[in-house]
């Protein structure tokens, strides 16, 4: 697992988490602060991970600011539960800095609101198969809201699916991140003894 | 009182029946091609005699089972039975792929017209060597192909499983099952572990091979869990699967079974293997009660223990009234003992028109 560090940035010095290499997957994390955890450190494996604390309702202006400061140009957002919409209403935004979103536990009622059929990059929503505050059938209502959405059901997790099962679900976030839709297509080898 | 009955497809020349897995040094086409067209007709004569299940099941690398994909003689069977439901008891789901058994039942359901009941076992433990899986992941393995295959049939836009066995980037299976939301599941609950698993999951129970007592203690502690879970499981929910063997006399039915190969559960038949996969937790909490009814009995002893009916139609019926008063079940799933020929065709006959008459008032 890779080790996040933490950095300041810009002129009011927001904090964020840093690690890893590669493509770039912005983090929308909790207001109280970013923090390391499990699942980020996995990504960490596979991607440059950058995790910023983000307020419910934040416009995503300050995370495109961040993102530039931190000299990214193009990235995946990520986020969890309601900072899912957030990582959409950036797509919306800024469509030429948002590479594709990966939703993890996006609440119902999200699929409802205005927009959403502006988005045209990758979706990847994920939703635990014990969640009962997203429960999978919910699923069903993103899958009819956004044009390229892929949903992937998390087995065993409930609502705080990265940490219940952080290598489950780091697996197929690096995979869609580095693949796109191309993801469905599995690279994995499956030779036993060369 | 459901009959259902139950045939392996057993290899009807000779072979060894006392080892696992069992050399094919004297296997003949001609004999293996009778014994299918012979469980054929065992098959057609119980959908004519009134029988209300047919029943296949998975087993490997043994004479006493040609039917190591049960999937593809139950597809036999929906072109051939035309009344009964098609059991198929089960495949073993931690050998196998589980998107692709929640097609072949789709598909089963559909060309039975809805007629399928799906079973989905663990499996004897003989089992996991066949295609080299780990039989200390067996339950795990199992609960989560359950879970993935009950999504493949209901879940209507296409999905991706991240699980910890098994990983799908997309899944949407067609065609769909005729019953909705699915056909009626049934798994195996001889373990404590299994019967709570099942309750919980308002799933029907599979009791099988085992000893009428050890078989109470099972319904009782399913009974018991689907209570917690807040359900009362009907008669049909529960099957007891025993050999049977019915002739005309009662003196008749045993002097045939004393032709048959010696009776020798798969497991029991390679004591290294069924010992390795003992100690790999395979049978959960209740070790010894599970090896015990797997333990090698003799004839007399099975028939006492209700682990074989034989008889007479009328001492068979009396077996089956015993039965059902200790478990309540609603459901016989009669393997048919051995194979001898005509003999057991009029075995399927007598059970046909003189036990079912018999034991159809059971509730």
């Amino acid at each position: 697992m890779t080790k996040l560090t933490e950095r300041s940035i810009g002129p009011a010095g927001a904090r964020v988490l840093e690690g890893g290499e590669g493509l770039a997957v912005v983090v929308l994390d909790r207001a109280d602060g970013a923090r390391a955890t499990p699942f980020l450190e996995l990504l960490a494996d596979h991607c440059r991970v950058v995790a910023l604390a983000c307020r419910d309702g934040d416009d995503g202006g300050s995370v495109l600011r961040d993102a530039s400061a931190l000299g990214i140009d193009r990235f995946t957002a990520l986020g969890h539960g309601a900072r899912a919409e957030l990582a959409l209403r950036l797509a919306v935004a800024a469509p030429e800095r948002v590479r594709s979103i990966a939703m993890l536990a996006p609440p119902p009622a999200g699929a409802g609101a205005g927009g959403l059929t502006g988005i045209t990059v990758p979706v990847l929503a994920l939703f635990g198969t014990r969640d009962s505050d997203s429960p999978p059938e919910a699923a069903h209502r993103w899958r009819a809201a956004l044009k390229d959405c892929h949903l992937v059901m998390v087995y065993d997790a409930a609502n705080d699916l990265a940490g219940e099962r952080p290598e489950a679900v780091a697996d197929v976030v690096a995979d869609f991140v580095a693949n796109e839709d191309r993801f469905l297509v599995t690279h994995e080898s499956g030779v036993i003894h060369p | 009182m459901k009959a259902a009955l139950f045939c392996t497809a057993r290899y009807m020349g000779p072979a060894a029946h006392d080892v696992w897995p069992a050399p094919a040094d004297r296997y003949s086409p001609e004999i293996a091609e009778r014994s299918m067209a012979t469980t054929m007709d065992q098959f057609r004569l119980a959908d004519e005699y009134g029988f209300d299940w047919v029943t296949v099941a998975e087993h490997h690398f043994a004479p006493m089972s040609l039917t190591p994909n049960p999937m593809l003689m139950a597809a036999a069977l929906t072109q051939t039975v035309k009344r009964a439901k098609i059991a198929v008891l089960g495949p073993t789901l931690p050998l196998l792929n589980p998107v692709r058994v929640a097609e072949e039942f789709a598909m089963l359901d559909t060309m039975s017209g809805g007629r399928l009941i799906a079973g989905m076992m663990r499996g004897t433990p003989n089992e996991y060597v066949t295609y080299n899986i780990n039989p200390s992941e067996s339950r795990a393995r199992f609960e989560e192909a359950v879970a993935l295959i009950r999504m493949a049939w209901t879940e209507k836009q296409p999905f991706g499983w991240q699980g910890r066995y098994y990983k799908y980037r997309s899944v949407s299976v067609w065609p769909r099952p005729v019953q909705q939301p699915h056909p009626p599941i049934y798994v195996s609950g001889s373990s404590p572990e299994s019967g709570g698993y099942a309750a919980r999951n308002r799933f029907g129970l599979g009791l099988a091979f085992t000893t009428l007592p050890l078989a109470e203690k099972s319904v009782a502690h399913y009974r018991a869990s689907a209570r917690k879970a807040g359900w009362e499981p009907k008669p049909d929910d529960i099957i007891y699967r025993v050999g049977v063997h019915v002739a005309d006399t009662d003196e008749q039915a045993f002097a045939d079974m004393a032709e048959g190969p010696p009776h020798t559960g798969l497991s029991m038949r390679n004591r290294a293997v069924e010992s390795a996969v003992a100690e790999s937790g395979f049978y959960g909490s209740d070790f010894e009660g599970q090896r015990n009814r797997l333990a090698p009995r003799d004839l007399r002893e099975r028939v006492a223990l209700g682990q074989l009916l034989v008889g007479s139609p009328e001492t068979v019926a009396e077996q089956i009234r015993t039965i059902h008063a200790a478990l309540g079940n609603g459901v016989i799933d009669l393997p048919l003992s051995t194979q001898l020929g005509a003999r057991t065709l009029h075995a399927v006959e007598l059970f046909g028109s003189k036990v079912l008459p018999r034991i159809r008032e059971l509730q």
